[in-house]
């Protein structure tokens, strides 16, 4: 699953920074050079990372701001002579300008992101990315920012960045979702729009926290213990009810034709993600 | 079992149901406002800012528009309204409205970048679901609003907005970025910048981003006037803050923080909800019931559970303080309508 470029994305909660995290760290246990960036800035993928910590000292953790990230724009693109004690406090401003005008923050992110990219220092970068309309606007910035400026450096860098993103042998997004009724739905138009908006290649859907499931059998036994009024009898009703939607909503994502990893649910999330992902590879 | 619940429902004008991701605020906000309005009387309208329309699958409406839509709900005097923040259309009103001038609004209304622009800046989705609060709590329709707060990275964000807000027009940063329409002084000082800005943009469109804000600056004192209302209200007696978790430990773990933030805004939380908890019962099944499941499917599913609900008890212990906790059972099963929603928190 992991491309040169690979885009971790899936509403808050799902277990995304956990399945970038996991993806990084199997591809540092190989001895590749990864680059792991944590476009939301949050600390979810440092947190998750942290949870193996040998493996997580090979790899390179990048967290975006916007201050860092026009602080690298301006040092690789722009060729302005400002010296460095300037730098920050411009920057400072800076953020509000590019959170105001649109695409200029996603297309510094993105910018930087693709720029390590195309410098080939890593065999793998793996962002943990914003939320669905974020990420959308993440991809989308140098087209979206190419239709407004037509003059610039922002301008002149965005279609080598649209190609590289539109490239499937270099970049690919993976979808993250738990397996319960709206994150499938909030998954299922992620992926709509990533088709519709973007030229970014889907390399699969990882499903996490898929809990334990039940054949006819178990069901069936299940449907009988259910009707004591006893914690067992609970207990087989929440397994059963949990079991059956499972397996509503993974029929809901076969329909994509993608492919599917499923990560069951475990008290330490980012090793079973690890393991999950290992079976495919 | 309600009995928390049911006290804050009686007692507040405004509740703001705060949560990570995930976790269901939607459907809780839903619930809370549903109870409120069969169970206590209560004229209630649910604010939810949410693109996905998730408030809307919770109760089973197609489509929730800019106006409040009123819920149908049992017999009772008391109303239940769900009102979906449309964020352009939530500015074209406020521009409509606070405009100076009917040759501003048009300009502002027909710039280039002012679709995109009121989307994005100073956290405009905070800032428009705190704005309604302006006009629905002067709305006699309503005695309680709920408001589902705007998923954002940082949770909390919503509650800044005003702060922001009013931070924003009194910036340098404004002043440098219609600097062109300013003093000489002003150009003089802003020149760095703008050389940067345009250097980076290029001419044309730093232009437009000016005129943008020039233009957006002559609404300075009705921005900054619901600002502080909204801020007054955050901080009113009636006002009352519920966090949303679910047992899980990072969500638990999340909602803790929350609580911190709050206090340290002072807006300690009046209830903590844990959404999708497990009967803690189910801990105590023996060894001896556990043989009687002869199906090894459903023995690894319960025994998976019973380690759950043990991990729930400890972190029901998380450090969320001294804040009264009521228990959503994790429901057996689907929430079709808004009768279900209200019977979340017991018949």
């Amino acid at each position: 699953m992991l491309r040169p470029l690979t885009v971790v994305a899936g509403k808050g909660g799902v277990g995304r920074s956990t399945v970038a995290a996991a993806l990084a760290l199997n591809a540092a246990a190989d001895g590749a050079r990864v680059l792991a960036v944590d476009a939301i800035n949050d600390g979810g993928l440092r947190a998750a990372l942290a949870s193996h910590p040998d493996e997580a000292a090979k790899i390179e953790l990048l967290e975006l701001t916007t201050e860092a990230a026009l602080d690298e724009y301006i040092k690789l693109f722009l060729h302005v002579p400002i010296p460095p004690s300037r730098i920050k406090p411009i920057a400072r401003i800076f953020d509000y300008v590019a959170t105001a005008a649109p695409g200029v923050r996603e297309m510094l992110a993105i910018g930087k992101i693709a720029w390590e990219v195309r410098e080939g220092h890593w065999d793998g970068v793996v962002v943990d990315a914003p939320a669905t309309g974020h990420v959308i606007e993440l991809l989308a910035a140098p087209e979206t920012l190419g239709e407004l400026i037509s003059v610039g450096p922002l301008a002149e860098q965005s279609q080598w960045i649209a190609d590289l993103l539109a490239d499937p042998t270099i970049t690919g997004l993976i979808g993250v979702t738990t397996a319960e009724s709206l994150p499938v739905s909030e998954c299922l138009e992620l992926i709509d729009r990533v088709v519709k908006e973007t030229n970014v290649d889907l390399s699969g859907i990882v499903i996490t926290r898929v809990p334990d499931l039940l054949g006819t059998a178990g069901f069936r036994q299940a449907k009988k213990v259910a009707t004591q009024k006893s914690a067992l009898g609970v207990a087989a009703a929440v397994v059963a009810m949990r079991a059956r939607t499972a397996i509503e909503q993974i029929e809901r994502l076969t329909s994509l034709d993608l492919p599917l990893t499923w990560v069951e649910e475990s008290p330490n999330p980012v090793a079973a993600a690890r393991s999950a992902l290992r079976e495919i590879e | 079992m309600a009995g928390e619940v049911d006290e804050l429902l009686t007692r507040s004008s405004v509740i703001l149901v705060v949560g990570p991701g995930g976790v269901g605020k939607t459907t809780l906000s839903a619930a809370l406002g549903a109870r409120a309005a069969r169970e206590h009387d209560r004229n209630v309208l649910v604010v939810t800012v949410d693109p996905a329309r998730r408030l809307a699958d919770a109760l089973g409406l197609a489509e929730i528009r800019e106006e409040p839509v009123v819920v149908p709900l049992g017999d009772g005097p008391g109303q239940f309204s769900a009102l979906m923040v449309d964020m352009s259309q939530s500015w074209d009103r406020l521009v409509d409205r606070h405009a100076p001038d009917p040759k501003t609004r048009a300009a502002l209304l027909s710039n280039r970048l002012y679709r995109t622009l009121t989307q994005r800046f100073v956290q405009s989705h905070d800032f428009i679901a705190l704005d309604h609060l302006v006009e629905l709590t002067a709305d006699d329709r309503y005695d309680l609003v709920i408001i589902d707060t705007p998923p954002s990275v940082h949770a909390l964000d919503v509650l800044d907005a005003p702060d922001k807000m009013i931070e924003f027009f009194g910036s340098r940063l404004l002043k440098w970025l219609i600097a062109p329409y300013g003093s000489r002084v002003v150009q003089l000082a802003a020149k760095p910048f703008l050389a940067v800005a345009e250097r980076l943009l290029g001419g044309p469109f730093l232009s437009e981003i000016t005129e943008f804000f020039w233009l957006f600056s002559r609404l300075q004192d009705t921005f900054v006037e619901r600002a502080r209302i909204v801020r007054s209200r955050l901080s009113d007696p009636s006002t009352h803050y519920v966090i949303v978790h679910t047992p899980e430990p990072i969500p638990a773990e999340r909602a803790a923080r929350l609580s911190t933030e709050l206090r340290r805004r002072h807006h300690p939380p009046s209830l903590r909800i844990i959404n999708r908890a497990m009967d803690p019962r189910i801990a105590q099944i023996t060894e001896q019931e556990l043989k009687t499941i002869t199906n090894a499917d459903l023995r690894t599913g319960i025994e998976t559970l019973i380690a759950d609900v043990g991990r729930q008890e400890a972190s029901g212990d998380a450090a969320v303080g001294d804040v009264p906790v009521q228990l959503v059972p994790l429901a057996g099963s689907a929430l079709d309508d808004v009768n279900d929603l209200a019977d979340l928190f017991g018949p």
